[in-house]
């Protein structure tokens, strides 16, 4: 009885240290700030003479025509931007500055420095959810960015502009910079520096976080305290049992952790969401401990009632299964009749294992009756 | 190694291995393991099964040479 309250209390101790490295982790504010500092080579030309013109009346005059460095000229190489204005046009290849959020608000700030008749385009664009394959795409000869065009500024030379936006889980942005001439310039090359910083501001402690934890510190107390006044229904044989089916369902489950990262690592596209990564292991460990235990007449206490559990067994297999048969049930966390799929094998195992024992043990009670 | 001791001994009070798992407060997959020398029970059971039995520790669980 001694052993039993300590055992408890080293639980609970355990649940709480758990419960509060969950809520220092989520209150953690993020406020290391991203900077990305980098100059770029911008090319000047007036406009040549006979440059075609757009259907929306813009000068699209080629590289070629633009008296440019062989290495730009070059017509596999993509990633040149030419903008015309006044004359003039400015030649560039900044890359899109790729970035995920990873908070409530991010605010994107841009700084720039080098020539004052060049303003910058500075937009922000999403490209949707954090799967999504759609980026840079090319249109006409020119390089296009598919998604949803968040925000758009002109910024002058030796200016700093800020935005803030909501960071729409699950999306990435992508921060694009467009050199343009303000006035008519003198052609040459120049060099622009830029500085991008991106703050994420993330709430110091969530109240989802701290009810889903409070959640957990209750379920957790429950079962352990459910855990200990259940055992006494077990004779030693059985605890005995039970305790090697849960040293081998543990590490059953530890395996499947481990398969499943080493597949993530691997494999080119991990073929499963973050909710199937984290309950394959789940129930894969709580049916091995199910099965071990009855396999050892240990699942169910020497007075307990064996149909129940069938029973729960087979109606949580037929439940499962049902619903992983209708069709297109999907959720933001993945395919929800792959995993209804899983439940449904998992307790099936189950209960196929549970009617075979049954059955097998009422014939044992017989020979036992007979002899 | 089978105890047939015990065995014997429920068989002679005409009891069922359900019946002394009952009396005992055990399962009767426990009595029918530690007949068949599958699980060595704590000493704590032993004294409980002799006593539903009426015999001592000896004449169920000693295991004499001549008896192997």
């Amino acid at each position: 009885m001694k052993k039993q309250s300590s055992t408890t209390f080293i639980s609970i101790i355990m649940i709480l240290a758990l419960v509060l490295l969950v809520v220092l982790v989520s209150s953690v504010r993020t406020n290391q700030d991203q900077k990305v500092s980098f100059t770029s080579k911008v090319y000047v030309r007036d406009i040549p003479a006979n440059s075609p013109i757009d259907s929306e009346g813009h000068v699209m005059p080629s590289l070629v025509d633009l008296d440019l460095p062989a290495e730009i000229v070059d017509p596999e190489n993509e990633f040149w931007h030419i903008d015309c204005n006044d004359g003039t046009c400015v030649v560039s290849n900044i890359a899109s500055t790729y970035f995920e959020p990873v908070g409530k608000k991010a605010t994107f700030t841009l700084e720039t420095s080098g020539q004052e008749n060049i303003s910058t385009v500075f937009s922000i664009t999403r490209t949707g959810e954090k799967n999504d394959g759609l980026i840079l795409e090319m249109e006409d000869g020119q390089l296009v960015l598919h998604g949803e065009r968040l925000f758009c500024a002109s910024v002058a030379d030796n200016n700093t502009f800020s935005v803030t936006l909501d960071t729409l889980d699950d999306s990435k942005f992508y921060i694009d910079l467009v050199p343009s001439a303000t006035e008519h310039m003198t052609p040459g090359e120049y060099d622009i520096h830029y500085t991008i910083t991106i703050h994420v501001d993330t709430p110091a402690i969530s109240m989802t976080t701290l009810g889903i934890a409070g959640a957990f510190l209750l379920f957790a107390v429950a079962l352990i305290l459910m855990t200990i006044k259940d055992s006494k229904d077990y004779d030693e044989r059985q605890q005995a049992k039970r305790g090697q089916a849960a040293m081998i369902s543990f590490i059953v489950s530890i395996v499947c952790c481990f398969a499943i990262g080493i597949i993530s690592k691997t494999a080119s596209e991990f073929p499963l969401s973050i909710y199937e990564a984290t309950f394959i292991p789940t129930i894969v460990g709580v049916i091995t401990f199910a099965m071990i235990a009855d396999i050892n007449d240990a699942f169910v206490g020497y007075n307990g009632c064996r149909a129940k559990y069938i029973f729960f067994a087979w109606f949580m297999t037929i439940i499962a299964v049902l619903s992983a048969l209708v069709p297109h049930v999907k959720s933001k966390q993945g395919d929800l009749s792959r995993s209804a799929l899983l439940f449904a094998a998992c307790f099936g195992a189950f209960a196929v294992e549970m009617t075979i024992k049954t059955i097998k043990d009422r014939k044992g009670a017989q020979e036992d009756e007979e002899s | 190694m089978k105890n047939l001791k015990l065995k014997a001994a429920r068989a002679a009070m005409d009891m069922s291995q359900q019946d002394l798992a009952d009396k005992v407060g055990v399962s009767r997959q426990t009595i029918n393991s530690i007949e068949k020398g599958d699980y060595n029970p704590t000493i704590r059971l032993c004294i409980a099964i002799c006593k539903v039995l009426g015999k001592t520790l000896d004449e169920l669980f000693w295991d004499n040479e001549e008896d192997a």
